[in-house]
């Protein structure tokens, strides 16, 4: 077993471009917008930063940029130290924060950027992820899928063995939405019915257009320093309680061979047992305040449920029902609106939900602001389910 | 002949898309005319079908037995590479057979059957598997357009001794004359002046051959049982025969082409196939083949074979319209993409076996069955390796979506994650789809093109519902 994380490393600096199409920005535009906010936040200077990492998942879906760490470089005139390039489908921007804490716990650097990006709307969705998916990729394994198929046929199990209904997943939709009116840098903030979550075109069945998360662009970019060192900056500190990431199959496997499911997602469960037991987290429900789930499509929001224990396995719609994941929950998921309404700039979001994370902690979100958060958790899935982080952040270190 | 030769077993394709003549004549604005024919899906090409209908024919003959493969078709995917060998591939037929592609001509399935026959008979070898099938395409709105449909059919060619059907006499008479052809540039096939097609060219080779035939075997029309018989239309046929002094109503029965249409070098064989599924023993079938002259097969029924799969194949069939069959068929301005995907003949060279052949790996330390181009087990990693596992072509239903936003000519697109009957999982496009594919369905495999990424056709297996009947749960 490795080292326990909690209460080594700090947050001191956050910053995010809003999410959505922007038409007038560029990809190096949105890495220096997120870069000098979180620097600025941060109150450091540029030239203190003796480390970066920055995420983008797919280059090839975009612009080519984010193939190295020299694009983050340029934008931001960060040069003459290490910058790299991280990747891992939906969970890379959560991975630049791994590696930017590792870098301060080896002792490599002292103040590290952890940055994620993604510009796809200088294409239309079809030419990008759709793209990505028809023209990449293996030449026959999964030739069909798109990303919601991927997830859809999960939901299809959902249906037979648990009683899920499509009323469940448009639901989902239907709060994160409705948490998102209050989030201004949110990619759609208007609330949806049932009704209309259920009407809207067809994806991949049973997931429709608003069970689905948007192409969009974003950046965000957060500032880390080890906790001992906190005091010598002017940015309020959040702390690192917990951290894990992992990696349950490729791209193929659970769709190759019987011996999957389809009814969780291990990576996510892994994940969290580890960033719990470093957190100190027996009984999440209890003892998370907010999290920031990975719902690209409605229904792995409503899995994620089970594999983080907020519920018991089958119990999802139950919880979801009951209404305590809602804002004014007992355990609100996705207060931000989450990736259904904030947009998915892939590389970008795992970042931006730990920014998220970070406001509330700091008691600065505002009118969506959870009241007394002392808590938070973050966590990615991505890679059909195949890649998972989780991160649990604190208020306050442990005394 | 030296060594008698017969048919061991036969098969058909019969594709599972009909347009309905009605249906052709009303997007022409022309008056509706009785019958149908049956469509290629996109994903069907004549290779395809003729991997169906092989299929059928092989199902109780080792593919150890085969050694040689004859394809016939006018419409083969390639001017350049063998089909017959990627048949050997699919079915795991050895490379050390003889391989022969034929083409050109409408008569080339039979001409094919009597090349296995020499084959055979000479000795070269044991067992030829004879496929033919077309997808010919008539140019949208051609007067006879509605006349044509697509199919495939295959026999096993064998020692006559035990075969259900005896093959006692062949005879081919030959003709030079522009009735229909295509040339090599050319998109849909073209005919010459109908008048002259159907007396000149085709009315004179015919009775070259039935008086030849006749002659040979000592037969006299009173003792044929079923008559096989090309038509080029609805009434040449019949009439010749008529004229020769047949009993219609008694003697020739053509239930395919009304229903098919006539599907190119897969007709006469394929009415063939249905013919031989109703024949009694003893009954002698007197098959009359046309395409650059004329041809005549006589066989012997030794053993009834009662089945029906032509009449099953027919009874699945589901109407379409007529500009779905245009999308179907690539007719549409703008079709003919589907070749940027990535692509590798080296990737492909590796994994030949698990992607045509369906021959997988089994782990022989958890018993898990890998599908995936991997040589050890994900779950066990043995040093050991794995052994061989042909997968089986008929699984259940474990998750299913359907792709909206996935171009293919047909949307939504099925996707469905299949267990295997008996071990193994494979995550498979819906062919065929005409009722939605729900979790716990049963299904097939069918052969299909996926795409033709590197300028090339990208075969992989489909999966298809299986009716209840076929899955035996009775009617």
């Amino acid at each position: 077993m490795g080292r326990n994380l909690k209460d080594r490393v700090c947050i001191i600096g956050i910053g995010w471009t809003a999410f959505g199409e922007h038409f007038d920005k560029s990809y190096e535009d949105l890495v220096a917008d997120a870069g000098w906010a979180a620097i600025n936040d941060a109150g450091i200077t540029r030239d203190q930063i003796d480390a970066a990492w920055i995420g983008t998942a797919f280059p090839d879906a975009g612009v080519y940029k984010g193939r190295s760490g020299m694009d983050l470089a340029e934008p931001l005139g960060l040069f003459d130290v290490p910058v790299v390039r991280v990747s891992n489908y939906c969970t890379t921007g959560a991975e630049a924060i791994r590696g930017a804490v590792n870098s301060l716990l080896a002792g490599e650097s002292s103040v590290v950027l952890a940055l994620g990006v993604e510009k796809l709307r200088d294409r239309s969705p079809q030419e990008s992820i759709v793209k990505m998916m028809v023209e990449m990729g293996h030449p026959l394994y999964q030739k069909g899928f798109t990303a919601a198929g991927t997830f859809a046929v999960y939901a299809s199990r959902q249906f037979v063995r648990y009683g899920v209904t499509r009323e469940d997943l448009a639901r989902v939709s239907v709060k994160n939405h409705e948490n998102a009116t209050l989030n201004p840098k949110a990619h759609f903030r208007k609330a949806v019915s049932e009704e209309q979550v259920l009407r809207s075109p067809m994806v991949a069945d049973p997931l429709t257009v608003m069970d689905s998360c948007p192409t969009t662009d974003g950046a965000a970019a957060v500032i880390l320093v080890r906790a001992e060192d906190a005091e010598k900056y002017s940015g309020v500190p959040v702390f690192l309680k917990g951290m894990g990431m992992s990696v349950s199959s490729g791209w193929d496997l659970p769709y190759f061979d019987s011996a999957y499911d389809l009814t969780s997602f291990r990576a996510t469960r892994v994940a969290a047992e580890k960033a719990y037991r470093e957190a100190g987290i027996t009984n999440p429900r209890e003892m998370i305040d907010l999290a920031e789930v990975h719902d690209c499509f409605s229904i792995v929001e409503l899995l994620t449920y089970e594999d983080l224990g907020f519920c018991e396995e089958g119990e999802a719609k139950e919880l979801l029902r009951s209404g305590a994941t809602r804002r004014d929950g007992e355990i609100p998921v996705n207060v931000s609106g989450g990736l259904l309404s904030c947009g998915h700039p892939v590389g970008a979001t795992g970042v931006r939900m730990v920014c998220e994370v970070v406001e509330h902690l700091r008691g600065t979100a505002g009118e969506r602001q959870v009241p007394g958060a002392r808590t938070g958790l973050t966590h990615n899935i991505g890679g059909p389910g195949a890649v998972a982080s989780v991160i649990i952040l604190g208020k306050e270190k442990d005394t | 002949m030296k060594n008698p030769v017969g048919l061991r077993s036969w098969g058909v394709a019969v594709p599972r898309r009909k347009l309905t003549n009605e249906v052709t004549g009303k997007a022409w604005n022309r008056p509706g005319l009785p019958g149908s024919r049956s469509i290629a899906g996109h994903d069907e090409d004549a290779l395809t079908l003729g991997v169906q209908a092989a299929l059928e024919a092989t199902r109780d003959i080792e593919p150890g037995e085969v050694d040689g493969i004859v394809f016939a078709s006018t419409t083969a995917p390639f001017l350049e590479k063998l089909g017959a060998v990627i048949l050997a591939e699919v079915l795991g037929i050895s490379m050390q057979s003889r391989f022969l592609d034929l083409g050109a001509s409408l008569g080339a399935g039979n001409v094919g059957l009597a090349t296995a026959c020499d084959l055979v008979n000479s000795g070269s070898c044991r067992n030829v598997l004879v496929v033919a099938a077309d997808t010919r395409t008539p140019r949208p709105g051609a007067d006879d357009e509605f006349l044509y449909g697509h199919a495939g059919a295959a026999f096993v060619v064998g020692a006559g001794k035990d075969a259900p059907a005896l093959i006692e006499a062949y005879c081919r008479e030959a003709a030079f004359q522009f009735d229909a052809w295509r040339r090599a540039e050319d998109r849909f096939f073209r005919s010459g002046d109908v008048r002259f097609a159907r007396i000149g060219a085709y009315l004179k080779p015919m009775q070259l051959v039935l008086d030849r035939v006749t002659g040979e075997m000592g037969w006299k029309p009173g003792d044929i049982g079923k008559v096989v018989l090309y038509s080029p239309d609805i009434k040449s046929g019949a009439g010749f025969l008529k004229k020769n002094g047949f009993d219609l109503k008694k003697q020739y029965a053509d239930f395919a082409s009304p229903v098919v249409g006539l599907t190119g070098v897969a007709h006469t064989p394929l009415m063939l196939c249905a013919a031989l599924d109703r024949a009694g023993e003893q009954e002698r079938v007197l098959v009359l083949g046309y395409g650059d002259g004329a041809d005549a097969l006589a066989l012997r029924v030794q053993s009834a074979t009662p089945r029906s799969s032509f009449k099953d194949s027919v009874a699945k069939q589901f109407e379409i319209s007529y500009n779905h069959y245009l999308r179907v068929r690539g007719l549409l301005p703008g079709d003919g993409g589907g070749e940027t995907a990535f692509s590798s003949e080296i990737m492909e060279e590796r994994n030949k076996g698990l992607w045509y052949g369906l021959r997988a790996k089994k782990c022989p330390s958890c018993g898990g069955v890998v599908t995936l181009p991997l040589s050890r087990c994900p779950h066990c990693a043995n040093e050991s390796g794995l052994v061989d596992f042909p997968l089986q072509r008929t699984g259940t239903v474990f998750a299913v979506t359907h792709e909206y936003y996935f171009p293919t000519p047909e949307p939504p697109l099925g996707m469905a994650v299949v267990n295997l009957d008996g071990g193994g999982r494979l995550t498979l496009q819906v062919a065929d789809e005409n009722e939605s594919m729900v979790v716990g369905d049963r299904v097939e495999l069918v052969f299909r093109r996926l795409h033709d990424a590197g300028h090339r056709p990208n075969y992989f297996w489909k999966c298809r519902k299986l009716t209840n009947a076929e899955n035996g749960n009775g009617a």
